[in-house]
């Protein structure tokens, strides 16, 4: 008994931490790099090398960009 | 994203202990766990005296934690982590904002609401990991109201390992999620925290607060 309790913690918590790092530290991610979410709040700037691949976003006069072409 | 607040050093000192603390105590942990999987030049017995040691560090730095949250001159301290009707109202918006369905950050409190379930999370269940630990040490005085729940000491203790290895689970999942979002939501206050870099207008806000506090 103690020992099947051990295996499926043991399954059950690097499954459930693998889910977790897939959701956040992988999915959330790209989510927020292409809403430019990460450069808005981690580099403080607009992502200009993302958004111009979509061809969306132009620099405003003045903007200072995080990354120049 | 979160507003930057100025944290007073022993907060900040008290998180970075911490931090250090739950990375070794998680490694060392886990070594424990899977001894022969995992080869470290101190073997198991001396992975044992790290988790020991640092056992006893996190275990003292979480009572003083406490005692400065009631005790000190950072009056607002407890009330960071105190869940009230207007956090769990506002929890729905949170989450919301969470999955990128909703652009502003609603903040109605120092800490959002899945925040401060967090933060209770993690002292709660430092108190559970510290007696489930202790009591693979000192069995009969810590199990011995509870043996015959289990059958005798013995088995009591095998089970408290197995509470004390899925706590350390339940503790690294909530771990992961907040170093992720403390990135992503407030690099300036993982700056602050973590790095200690302190902009200097927050020292100014910290010296109004304390100002206010003695007023009131």
């Amino acid at each position: 008994m103690l020992e099947k309790v051990n295996v499926w913690a043991d399954i059950i918590g690097f499954g459930a931490w693998f889910i977790v790092i897939g959701v956040f530290w992988i999915a959330d991610f790209i989510i927020r790099l292409f809403t430019g979410q990460f450069a808005h709040n981690v580099l403080g700037k607009h992502d200009v090398k993302i958004k111009a691949l979509l061809g969306e976003y132009e620099a405003k006069p003045g903007e200072e960009l995080a990354h120049k072409h | 994203m979160a507003k930057l607040h100025y944290a007073a050093v022993p907060r900040r000192l008290a998180h970075f202990i911490h931090l250090i603390c739950i990375v070794g105590l998680t490694v060392s942990g886990l070594f424990i766990r899977f001894p022969l999987r995992v080869p470290v030049f101190i073997g198991v017995d001396g992975m044992k005296w790290v988790h020991y040691g640092l056992m006893y560090v996190i275990g003292i730095t979480l009572i003083l934690r406490i005692i400065y949250n009631f005790f000190t001159v950072d009056k607002s301290a407890y009330k960071d982590f105190a869940i009230g009707m207007k956090d769990i109202k506002n929890t729905p918006a949170v989450l919301t904002y969470y999955a990128h369905m909703k652009d502003d950050y609603p903040a109605v409190a120092n800490y959002a609401s899945l925040q401060k379930v967090t933060y209770n999370v993690f002292w709660v269940l430092l108190l559970i990991q510290g007696y489930t630990g202790f009591a693979l040490m000192w069995r009969e005085p810590l199990l011995g109201w509870c043996a015959g729940v289990f059958g005798d000491v013995a088995v009591a203790a095998a089970w408290m390992r197995v509470f004390h290895y899925i706590g350390m689970w339940i503790f690294v999942i909530f771990t992961t999620i907040h170093t992720y979002l403390s990135v992503q939501e407030g690099f300036p206050i993982m700056k602050h925290w973590v790095f200690w870099i302190t902009p200097p207008w927050l020292k100014g806000e910290w010296e109004k607060h304390l100002t206010e506090g003695a007023h009131h």
